[in-house]
């Protein structure tokens, strides 16, 4: 089971009753909005009283999102797609990127 | 910390602009038409947006490409997003395709930044360009609609956009159902929960979402908005194949990048693209500048500042700019010239910001005023050391407070502001009178909207 505690901060009006409730999870700002500060929590007791803020929110901006373990879901493969892809007369080959494959997160290059 | 000095110097391949083909390290920048250039090249500014006719002249068709071999070539070449945030498409695709839905194609061509020009110009001169990369999008995404989203009043960008899926559904090019999406003309209206909350239910607001938008939109739906240049770049990409797409980039950053030049500069709203590993002095002594400036903001009015000895030296790569504590953004150079002060300018960029809150939340409508006030009055020379540390604290609460970035983008360009000109801060605590307090704006910033009056009324942004 996997929880999330989150406050949607266009309902929050600032009436802090989650900060009553779920005072181990909700911090206040100075003007009074709540702030998550322990988004998942472990427990019975803390999630009941997760729950609870939710419930006891006025505005309904207090979330706790319980969704069981997702299922891993096959992702497509990727088929390699050098073979399809025309490369025009003149471009070189580059180190940089592999034909095919690669990671998703292009920002692991050495820092400056 | 990256040493400076030791980066090599470029000089010697910026005298005159290389022609491409070149050497790969060489470096290329050109405006729209100009030699050199690849997403820009083709006809000029003048010509207005490239006929379908002339674009297949110049690319050929759309290449043939399953979705399958889309998403692999996405990964293969580490296409980011263009907009602002840098995320891997082939990591929004991965995650609209796990969900098992039918996803919704959203192109955001809305440009929000005033001073950027990027995706408009793109929208305006090469449709065709962004068009071809959504519908090859479109099938990696197993779709065939597709929607690309403007602001109102942004004429160009959609006659072009407009014109071009005429072309392509009389043509019969391709076979996706084309549709303009157009918008508020406001700031927060640009972000990607606005544009496809507005998309949804007519609301250009931006949402708050429990879960990225790739798995469940507003809609309900899988959504994936993708910045303009980020699809333009997809169908160059697509031409060239990944490896002589990244070629033209340099690093952490494949393939070739828009940028758009304001403030201090020949051109103030003009946009070139940038090939192989420049360094944005390179970029400015290709547009008419021969000395480091004093600034430049950097990524665009959420971003970062860096003085004009570091940024004549960084070159434009993600990483280098992050070991900076800035990043590429939406690609935006505003060049603030020796004798101006950045501190005003920054004030007047803020007042803007501060007032295009979309009025939801409650720490942006509480904090961006008083945000902008401690700018407005450090700027002035009325501030004390103590209201600086307020200005902290207020900064804390406002980061991560509310349902998009709009408070952190302010926040960090008030922070970079602090921290890269701390002399000028600690003159102005002072009192001693600044220098460039009488030096004529540099940036083009729109008349904010009263922060005094509260925040913008919900009609604003139907």
């Amino acid at each position: 089971m996997t929880v999330l505690v989150r406050i949607d901060p266009t309902l929050c009006r600032g009436h802090a009753i989650c900060a009553l409730y779920f005072a181990e999870g909700v911090e206040l700002d100075q003007w009074g909005f709540g702030r998550v500060v322990d988004a998942s929590p472990s427990g019975r007791r803390a999630l009941r009283r997760a729950r609870r803020a939710a419930a006891a929110c006025p505005n309904g901006a207090v979330v706790v999102n319980e969704r069981p373990d997702p299922v891993p879901v096959p992702v497509p493969t990727a088929a390699p797609v050098r073979a399809g892809v025309p490369v025009p007369e003149g471009a070189s080959d580059h180190p940089l990127v592999p034909a095919s494959g690669g990671t998703d997160h292009p920002t692991d290059g050495p820092c400056w | 910390m990256i040493e400076l000095t030791d980066l090599p110097s470029t000089d010697a391949t910026i005298s005159t602009v290389p022609r491409w083909p070149g050497t790969i390290g060489e470096v290329g920048v050109g405006g729209p038409g100009e030699p050199g250039t690849f997403l820009l090249s083709g006809p000029g500014t003048g010509s207005g947006p490239e006929s379908l006719h002339g674009h297949r002249g110049r690319w050929g068709g759309l290449p043939a490409m399953d979705g399958a071999q889309v998403l692999a070539l996405l990964r293969a070449a580490r296409l980011d997003g263009r907009g602002g945030g840098g995320f891997p498409v082939a990591r929004k695709v991965a995650a609209a395709l796990a969900t098992g839905g039918r996803p919704v194609l959203l192109v955001n061509a809305s440009e929000s930044e005033p001073a950027s020009a990027k995706d408009a110009t793109l929208c305006a001169l090469r449709p065709h360009l962004v068009l071809d990369g959504t519908a090859l999008l479109a099938t990696a995404l197993g779709v065939d609609e597709a929607a690309v989203h403007l602001h109102r009043g942004a004429d160009a960008p959609l006659a072009g956009i407009r014109g071009a899926m005429d072309e392509r559904g009389s043509a019969g090019y391709d076979a996706v159902s084309w549709t303009v999406s157009l918008g508020p003309d406001r700031y927060v209206s640009g972000e990607a929960s606005a544009v496809a909350g507005f998309a949804q239910d007519g609301d250009g607001r931006p949402r708050f979402t429990i879960a990225p938008m790739a798995l469940e939109g507003p809609s309900g739906r899988p959504t994936v908005v993708v910045n303009a240049e980020t699809v333009a770049q997809l169908g160059l990409l697509a031409r060239l194949g990944p490896a002589a797409w990244a070629s033209l980039g340099a690093g952490t950053s494949p393939g070739p990048r828009l940028l758009t030049l304001a403030g201090a500069v020949d051109r103030p709203g003009q946009v070139v693209e940038l090939i192989g590993p420049g360094t944005v002095g390179d970029v400015l002594f290709a547009t008419g500048s021969r000395t480091p400036p004093a600034a430049v903001l950097v990524g665009g009015f959420a971003g970062t500042w860096l003085t004009g000895e570091e940024a004549w030296q960084v070159p434009w790569e993600r990483a280098a700019l992050e070991c900076l504590g800035s990043g590429p953004g939406c690609g935006l150079l505003g060049v603030l010239p020796h004798g101006a002060c950045a501190l005003v300018e920054t004030a007047r960029v803020v007042a803007y910001l501060a007032g295009e809150s979309a009025g939801q939340c409650g720490t942006c409508v509480a904090g961006l005023p008083r945000l902008a006030a401690g700018m407005a009055s450090l700027a002035e020379g009325s501030f004390r050391r103590r209201g600086l540390r307020r200005m902290e604290t207020l900064g804390d609460e406002l980061l991560g407070s509310g349902a998009c970035a709009h408070p952190d983008g302010v926040v960090r360009l008030v922070r970079s502001t602090l921290d890269v000109f701390g002399d000028d801060v600690v003159r102005h605590l002072a009192g001693s009178p600044c220098r460039g307090a009488d030096h004529p704006a540099v940036l083009a910033v729109p008349v904010p909207y009263p922060t005094g009056a509260g925040p913008r009324p919900a009609e604003d942004f139907a």
